[in-house]
């Protein structure tokens, strides 16, 4: 029975039945039917009673006084509607510039009419002929182009990317001004419809990641693209491997700084992230400050991340196998300390690391998930429970909270998030094969660590580019910020045009 | 998937190369408050074997340094035990610093003591060896009080020997390579020495340096003095800082050796080794100068650098005296022969030992002194008669 429920519940959709079927008024009523934001007028065209419409928009996504005074005036007073022979000379005269709105077209299907209501166009429908007219009448009640919110920007330029796509690509238009910019636009979301647009510099760009890029992109299958998941879990090589393999970013600057590099950028209507493909290891320890730095700076923090990475992905690994296995490898001094330290702690070094990054991570989580103040009034009340009270209580040792917090700390100079998560769950595997074979499980895990990113791609590009594949001399601009009198713009690891 | 189990695969079978192989994989697992650090191990000569006595150090808390003694057949036999000790706590030998052997197994043998340190997974050939005039034991136990310990006190003469020309921290490494490659080496020797306490946690001995320990044949044999040892030093380049006190032109002034350079220059004579010239050039800064010194003449300078010479000309040649009257060649010359003329040394390699003790060998010592400190040149320039740049300075500001 349980397996038939939801067969038995499925009820076709006979609206959708007839989308293909040619324009009709009562065809658009049919399908938004119980749609209570829909709204239907019948109109005289040219104040002519034998020229007569019925117009159609979804309330909320168009402007209503645009709908009056550049659909509706136009088409009730100009008297030369009034003279058409008839609907079908009045439809033309509509689409040739009678009607003020900018964007008008001709759809002959049902189902184009609606997918064009839905994006905030306005249908007249006139009597007797099997066509409607839309014209663009969109809603601007988007949010406005401000700060990026999660990306710091430091110097640069502060503008971010927001949920409304044309927004967005007008915004790396402004950027980048050169016809040679494309935009191709693709609808995905079977219930969403929403737009993706590919973007990228034709002759520059690498034809083949382009095509295959539009391919992914044009060939997602889901129900709706509201979130990012739909669009990276849909796209990218390797779907099950935590590491991330698109670039996202909020900011516009960064975004144009790696179509520049040759990079095919994603962006998509009602997310306010921009994609960048193909996205490998280096690139996500890279910000865009380091372009605004001088080079020697900005390569210095570049390596202070990749010591970072080390820190936090291998440091409690790392001290869980000296402490249980190899105290040989401390300094005397260090180890007595580690040991007085230690003398009163209940738990064996394994719990305890697990313990602490666990409640790290619970932390973390709520601080996270919290409004800001309550999550700064959590991280204060768990950095003095877990740090200082659990130290006092004997419960953990001072030197497990200095190398767990050090860890979760250079975690946080990570650019990326995504990069930075990936990182975390292989912290805890590294940790959990230290606790069971010390320096030689340790080691297995960063074989394996190696070996899983070394075999993955992404758009055809090795994912640990310039360090593996055939790269490797490229290896120095993945490490140090080249100084821009030298460097090139392209990304040389890319195969992009001249 | 294939080829993740493929890699599984190969790392499994890297197990079985790791030498943990059957249930001793996790044989090392100890929690790090379970452990006590073991820094200094004396061995004494017991009729059925050693006394080996094994010495914490001072942590830097309340707590004081432990001291445990085992007496057993063999140092293995011993060091083993010594993995129950009371309270739950194994002995963890990485961090041994010090291995003091006492005089009377000295004379016994020392090798098999080297040789087991090399071989036990724990420990490690950078551990400093110290000969002790005595008993080992006598001298832990005698300067380890509450606040004191026999390893810390060690480590003070391990890290000062050298810049108070009292002796060289030779590690059981180089130890058990100059027995393998000249069949003598040399060890610093240490003695306790009876002191009043400052205060109450204080040990009631204190261990100072003895000169070098001659070990030949992998057995004690003798001791150097301080004037041989002082020339050791400063043939082998291991001399870091002395003073030196010197008189010149009636001026008592006291030298701050800096260090000494050796250069070898051995004399063939038809492809025979007729005579090893030493060069040795030990340089110095002035740190104290009684009244009437002109330390800016030059002439007084050259003559406080011929002081300098003349006295260390004294234990350089009482080293290579004493090293060739043992046969001994413990400051590796034939290396530094063979190093100049590798071909000719081939030829007399096997009977260096016979041709060493009648080598002749001419020592020369050359002072000089770096900085005199002397606020009109304290860095050795041009020195002499004529004014110096404040002079001139001065002069040229008053018009005189």
């Amino acid at each position: 029975m349980v397996k038939h429920r939801f067969s038995e519940k499925y009820r076709p959709n006979k609206e959708t039945d007839n989308l293909k079927e040619p324009v009709s008024a009562d065809g658009i009523a049919q399908i938004f039917s119980q749609c209570g934001d829909l709204e239907r007028r019948r109109i005289r065209l040219g104040g002519d009673s034998a020229h007569m419409a019925e117009l159609f928009f979804i309330d909320g996504l168009v402007t209503a006084a645009d709908v009056g005074e550049l659909v509706v005036r136009p088409l009730t007073s100009s008297e030369r509607l009034g003279t058409a022979a008839d609907n079908a000379q009045a439809a033309e005269m509509m689409l040739q510039g009678l009607v003020y709105a900018c964007t008008a077209r001709r759809r002959e299907t049902i189902s184009d009419t609606v997918q064009d209501m839905l994006r905030g166009f306005c249908a007249v429908v006139p009597d007797g002929c099997q066509i409607a007219v839309t014209f663009e009448v969109k809603s601007k009640d988007n949010r406005s182009v401000g700060q990026p919110n999660e990306e710091k920007v430091i110097k640069g330029s502060k503008d971010a990317f927001v949920e409304t796509m044309r927004t967005n690509t007008g915004l790396a238009r402004r950027k980048i001004r050169d016809p040679h910019l494309k935009v191709k636009q693709f609808t995905i979301g079977e219930k969403t419809g929403s737009t993706a647009a590919v973007i990228y510099i034709e002759g520059f760009t690498n034809t083949g990641l382009v095509d295959e890029v539009c391919r992914r992109v044009s060939s997602i299958k889901a129900q709706g693209a509201l979130t990012s998941s739909v669009i990276e879990e849909n796209i990218v090589d390797n779907p099950r491997t935590p590491f991330p393999q698109l670039i996202n970013t909020e900011r516009v600057d960064k975004f144009c700084m790696n179509i520049l590099e040759g990079r095919v950028g994603i962006i998509v209507d009602g997310i306010p992230l921009g994609y960048l493909a193909p996205g490998t290891f280096t690139q996500f320890l890279k910000v865009p400050e380091d372009h605004s730095e001088h080079f020697l700076i900005a390569s210095a923090l570049t390596l202070l991340r990749y010591f970072s990475l080390t820190l936090t992905l291998l440091l409690p690994a790392f001290y869980v196998a000296i402490a249980m296995y190899h105290q040989e490898m401390l300094p005397t001094r260090l180890m007595q300390s580690m040991i007085e330290a230690k003398q009163a702690v209940p738990f064996p070094t394994a719990v305890e690391v697990v313990m602490m990054l666990v409640a790290f991570e619970l932390l973390q989580e709520a601080g996270l998930r919290l409004p800001n103040p309550v999550g700064q009034t959590v991280s204060i009340i768990g950095a003095l429970i877990v740090g200082q009270s659990a130290v006092e209580a004997r419960v953990v040792s001072p030197v497990v909270v200095v190398v767990i917090a050090l860890a979760g700390i250079s975690g946080y100079t990570m650019p990326s998030q995504d990069m930075g998560s990936a990182l975390r769950i292989c912290r805890f595997l590294l940790v959990l094969s230290a606790i069971a074979l010390g320096m030689f499980g340790l080691a297995i895990g960063c074989t394996l660590l190696i070996y899983h990113l070394a075999s993955l791609n992404s758009f055809g590009v090795p994912y640990m580019t310039p360090f593996a594949g055939a790269q490797g001399r490229f290896f120095a601009r993945a490490l140090f910020r080249i100084s821009m009198r030298k460097k090139e713009a392209r990304d040389p690891t890319l195969g992009t045009g001249k | 998937m294939r080829k993740f189990t493929s890699l599984a695969l190969a790392v499994s079978m890297c197990l079985g190369l790791s030498g943990c192989s059957g249930a001793s994989i996790f044989s090392n697992y100890r929690e790090i408050e379970d452990l006590e650090i073991i820094r200094t191990v004396g061995i004494d000569y017991e009729a059925e074997g050693i006394c080996v006595t094994a010495c914490t150090g001072l942590t830097g808390t309340d707590t004081a340094p432990r001291i445990y003694e085992k007496n057993a057949s063999s140092l293995a036999i011993a060091l083993n035990e010594l993995q129950r000790l009371p309270l739950g706590k194994s002995a963890l030998l990485s961090h041994v610093e010090n291995l003091l052997i006492g005089e009377e197994q000295a004379r016994k043998g020392i090798t098999m003591f080297l040789d087991y340190l090399e071989r036990y997974s724990e420990t490690r050939l950078g551990i400093t060896p110290f000969i002790v005039r005595g008993e080992s034991q006598e001298v832990i136990v005698g300067a380890t009080g509450e606040a004191t310990s026999c390893t810390d006190i060690l480590g003070t003469i391990r890290e000062n020997a050298a810049y108070v020309g009292a002796g060289c921290p030779y590690s059981c490494l180089d130890v058990a390579t100059s027995l393998a490659r000249r069949g003598c080496a040399l060890i610093m020797a240490v003695e306790g020495v009876q002191r009043e306490k400052l205060f109450d946690e204080q040990g009631d001995m204190d261990i100072q340096t003895a000169g070098f320990a001659i070990i030949e044949e992998g057995r004690l044999s003798g001791y150097l003095d301080e004037d041989e040892t002082m020339g050791v030093l400063m043939v082998t380049e291991n001399l870091r800082a002395a003073e030196l006190d010197l008189e010149s032109r009636g001026v008592k002034l006291t030298v701050m050796l800096t260090g000494c350079k050796a250069g070898f220059t051995p004399v063939f004579d038809g492809g025979e080794l007729e005579r090893l010239d030493v060069e040795l050039t030990v340089s110095g800064n002035v740190v104290n100068l009684s009244e009437g010194g002109r330390l800016w003449e030059d002439s007084f300078i050259d003559d406080v650098e011929d002081a300098m010479a003349e006295k260390l000309l004294i234990p350089a040649a009482a080293a290579l005296e004493r090293s060739q009257s043992l046969g001994l060649d413990f400051m590796a010359l034939g290396d530094a022969v063979e190093m100049r003329s590798p071909i000719d040394f081939s030829q007399m390699e096997k009977s260096w030992e016979e041709i060493f003790p009648g080598l002749e060998i001419e020592v020369q010592v050359n002072g000089e002194l770096k900085r005199t400190y002397d606020i009109n040149d304290p860095v050795r320039t041009d020195g002499g008669e004529e004014d110096s740049f404040w002079d001139r300075a001065i002069g040229s500001l008053t018009g005189s």
